[in-house]
């Protein structure tokens, strides 16, 4: 069995998604179901409903300590926001398991993602986008094909890093060395393998194109410079210190005001601090 | 230094930081408006959640760097970075990284 067949083989026997969100998108499909059923589902898992309080209370948020149960917290974001939450809670917990590689610790990883994430939706708010729930799901697992790597092929992701460092390149660059495709290909097959939405899949295969299959995409340029914001400010770590260039077209799609990144700077990393801390604590 | 505040936490006087904009781009109100009451029963008739206000904070102001500590500062993010901005928004961002360099390593 070659290396991608390898990857092939690992992502279809992966369990399918968390229990409590695959609850919870049945229950959402039933239109009989209320936000009560809902909140009560999510609160079945008591640590979970725990964690989902401390993040929708973070600053990142806004509402500052405000939100005491689970129903509200739906109330206040809407449904689709707390259901993501849930599943990058959930993905986090999923993949930061016993496996560690030296040179790119899950830790590191997921800082990185979450950076990406606060990023992505605090862009998401300035441009005036209205549908933004999927803003920071869609950053938090843009690189989750880098799991896969991780999860199935671990010697040779040791081996993705040492070529990292020792040649100054981009992992990407590196992955498509030992492997073949790089994480954004096998990224899409695990998200196609749980089925997530096609706005999400979009962003885990184009985040570094910034553009879909040579469309326009607001979330999918957001993420891709929510990527590099995350890398220009050192939030957690991608598998490689390099800062790439913004593709010149996602500037017309986002329509960013003059100024915005040096004046959020602060406000960005004060909610990165904050955000990895509530969600990667144990 | 911009703060986002939500829509039931805007007071009457907060000034918009940024100017707030449709999903089209256009400017629905300039940044420097001074809120008032009326403006937020208008913000919530348009469905818009929070916005950018002003806040005036000692612990935001930047300090100042010489030029010669810019100039090392540029050289350190010279080796991840390795293009020249071309737009103001690649200007803006390279500035941000660049602070973000002087006040972490200097």
């Amino acid at each position: 069995m070659n290396l991608i067949e390898k990857i092939i083989s690992g992502v279809n026997n992966l369990p399918t998604l968390p229990t409590v969100y695959s609850t919870l998108v049945e229950a959402v499909e039933n239109p009989l179901t209320s936000s009560d059923h809902l909140a009560h589902i999510i609160s079945s898992d008591q640590v979970s409903a725990f964690k989902i309080l401390k993040v929708v209370n973070s600053p990142f948020y806004g509402f500052r300590g405000k939100i005491d149960t689970v129903s509200q917290a739906i109330l206040h974001l809407g449904f689709n926001e707390v259901k993501n939450i849930v599943f990058a809670l959930s993905v986090i917990n999923f993949f930061s398991e016993d496996k560690i590689i030296q040179k790119f610790r899950p830790v590191d990883f997921w800082a990185h993602s979450i950076g990406v994430g606060i990023a992505t939706r605090i862009i998401g708010t300035v441009i005036g986008e209205r549908n933004i729930e999927n803003y920071f799901l869609a950053g938090i697992i843009h690189d989750i094909g880098k799991l896969v790597f991780y999860e199935f092929a671990q010697k040779d992701y040791e081996r993705v890093l040492e070529i990292v460092e020792s040649k100054n390149c981009s992992i990407k660059d590196a992955e498509t060395e030992i492997f073949g495709i790089d994480h954004t290909v096998a990224g899409q097959m695990l998200a196609e393998k749980w089925k997530l939405p096609q706005s999400i899949q979009n962003t885990v295969r184009y985040h570094h194109t910034g553009y879909v299959a040579g469309s326009p995409d607001v979330l999918v340029a957001a993420v891709h410079i929510g990527d590099i914001i995350a890398r220009m400010l050192e939030l957690g770590y991608p598998g490689d210190n390099l800062v790439p260039e913004p593709f010149h077209k996602v500037w017309e799609v986002l329509n960013i005001p003059k100024g915005f990144f040096y004046l959020m700077r602060k406000r960005l990393i004060g909610d990165f601090t904050q955000t990895v801390r509530l969600m990667l604590a144990e | 230094m911009p703060k986002l505040v939500v829509l039931e936490e805007i007071k009457e006087g907060m000034e918009l930081a940024l100017p707030l904009k449709n999903k089209f781009g256009q400017v629905l109100l300039s940044a420097d408006v001074r809120l008032e009451n009326k403006h937020k029963k208008i913000l919530k008739m348009w469905g818009v959640t929070a916005v950018y206000i002003k806040e005036n904070n000692n612990e935001y102001k930047d300090i100042d760097y010489s030029e010669e500590t810019k100039g090392e500062a540029a050289k350190l993010l010279g080796l991840r970075l390795k293009w020249t901005p071309k737009n103001q928004n690649e200007e803006d961002l390279y500035e941000m990284a660049l602070r973000n360099i002087l006040e972490k390593h200097f």
